[in-house]
């Protein structure tokens, strides 16, 4: 039978020499690895004792420790940044008990195809920080790129560089309010007057884990917002996507486009779209 | 906190301390027990077994004054954290007032989502005394019940909520 230990270190020192070992997984408390088992593990290092558990702005950028639960993301920023777009994604995903569990560094080390944090992190340009066998600090490309750096390596934190000052909208794909999303859209935007100054889109659930629109990115940023109605949106907004139980691959293709259509008018022209 | 030592069935188990409801209680358990488990089979069976994926709600607990899927909680990760069941908020002799207002308002029909639906209204009202219906739903999003259509468990935290803020 396999044996599991399970360690409660109090330092990231303690924890990261842990995570060094063969078969040995964190656990921040969120639902992976509770879906997944433990059988294929022979040490689960428990991350609760971690001063992880934080959340700060100063000046202008944001760090969210890894043990920060989803709830707990959206309530804290909603007192210091509620136009953030994370407000709306992680106040949205899942479930209240569901929320209360998942956890950010859980959250970045999985990103499933039906992640609420994907969409939102690539649009703020997040970076993820870690300790450990591969410690450092790794842009969302190159951590999903690789997926072995992630192994023996801890989670410490995400940083968001530009997390302020954004018109948003965020919008994921459900059948019920309590569901998986077959795919979310998430865009940020920062005017000046008719100008749009930047402007950034991402489709995640497709078969890219998170689609950049920097076609529609490219061809709005430093224009004027009637540039909008000259862009084909739901031509340049379309992402490749596999079968779901939510629909077809063109299905899904072609409602993305269209939902991206709207957020970008939502952002852009005024009102506001939220699911 | 943990002891390791083989169990009955040869396996190797783990100890651990819980507060629940109030009271400390010492229990052993396999280390990928789940803490719904680990309550249900230590007498705790108020908390009820649903879907046992996260998804039904009927299982959930106050975790750290946090309601949370017990059945998505590993035992290991809950031990030393207080735990309330819907057992340590009221009891059929000395009601809590969202039981009571849950039985007045009709909003009980098998009862299998009752403990946690209860449990959720607890925590919404300790957070916001006076919820619109948006944020009962949304406090409730994770509590599906089968029976009742969702109508009256709404009227019972109306109903719940006119009391407490006028503390009837």
């Amino acid at each position: 039978m396999n044996r599991i230990e399970w360690y409660f270190p109090e330092t990231i020192d303690e924890a990261a020499a842990l995570l060094a070992r063969e078969r040995t997984v964190p656990h921040g408390g969120g639902t992976g690895l509770v879906k997944s088992g433990l059988s294929s593990f022979s040490g689960v290092v428990d991350l609760a004792k971690l001063p992880l558990n934080y959340l700060k702005m100063e000046k202008g950028i944001l760090e969210i420790g890894a043990s920060q639960t989803f709830a707990s993301v959206a309530e804290n920023l909603s007192n210091l940044c509620p136009d953030c777009i994370l407000v709306a994604a992680l106040g949205s995903a899942a479930s209240t008990p569901l929320r209360n569990r998942i956890t950010i560094g859980g959250s970045v080390s999985f990103f499933p195809p039906w992640s609420d944090l994907i969409g939102p992190f690539s649009v703020l340009e997040g970076e993820i920080c870690t300790e450990g066998k591969n410690s450092g600090t790794y842009d969302l490309s190159s951590w999903l790129a690789n997926r072995p750096v992630q192994q023996g390596t801890l989670v410490t934190s995400v940083l968001l560089p530009d997390a302020a000052d954004w018109d948003s909208c965020y919008y994921r794909e459900v059948r019920v309010g309590f569901d998986y999303p077959a795919f979310t859209v998430s865009v940020v935007a920062r005017k000046n007057g008719s100008k749009i100054e930047k402007v950034r889109a991402a489709v995640s659930g497709g078969l890219e884990r998170v689609t950049r629109l920097s076609g529609i990115e490219d061809g709005l940023n430093g224009k004027d917002l009637s540039q909008l109605a000259s862009l084909d949106v739901k031509k340049m907004g379309r992402v490749t996507f596999g079968r779901k139980p939510a629909g077809s691959a063109e299905y899904l293709s072609e409602i993305a486009a269209v939902h991206v259509e709207r957020c970008l008018k939502s952002v852009l022209l005024g009102g506001g779209e939220l699911r | 906190m943990s002891e390791v030592s083989p169990a009955w069935w040869g396996g190797i188990e783990m100890k651990g301390s819980f507060i629940v409801n109030g009271k400390k209680a010492e229990w052993s358990f396999a280390p990928d027990a789940v803490l719904l488990d680990v309550l249900r089979n230590n007498g705790h069976t108020e908390v009820h077994r649903g879907c046992g994926e996260g998804e039904c709600g009927a299982c959930a607990v106050i975790l750290e004054g946090r309601l949370v899927n017990s059945c998505q909680v590993f035992a290991a990760s809950a031990a030393g954290q207080k735990i309330t069941t819907v057992a340590g908020i009221g009891s059929i002799h000395s009601p809590h007032p969202i039981q009571q207002a849950f039985v007045e308002a009709g909003a009980i029909q098998c009862g299998f989502c009752t403990p946690a639906m209860i449990l959720a209204v607890f925590c919404l009202l300790q957070k916001t005394p006076n919820p619109t219906d948006d944020e009962i739903r949304k406090a409730l999003d994770g509590n599906l019940c089968r029976c009742t259509g969702y109508v009256k468990i709404f009227e019972a935290v109306r109903l719940a909520a006119r009391r407490m803020s006028s503390n009837e």
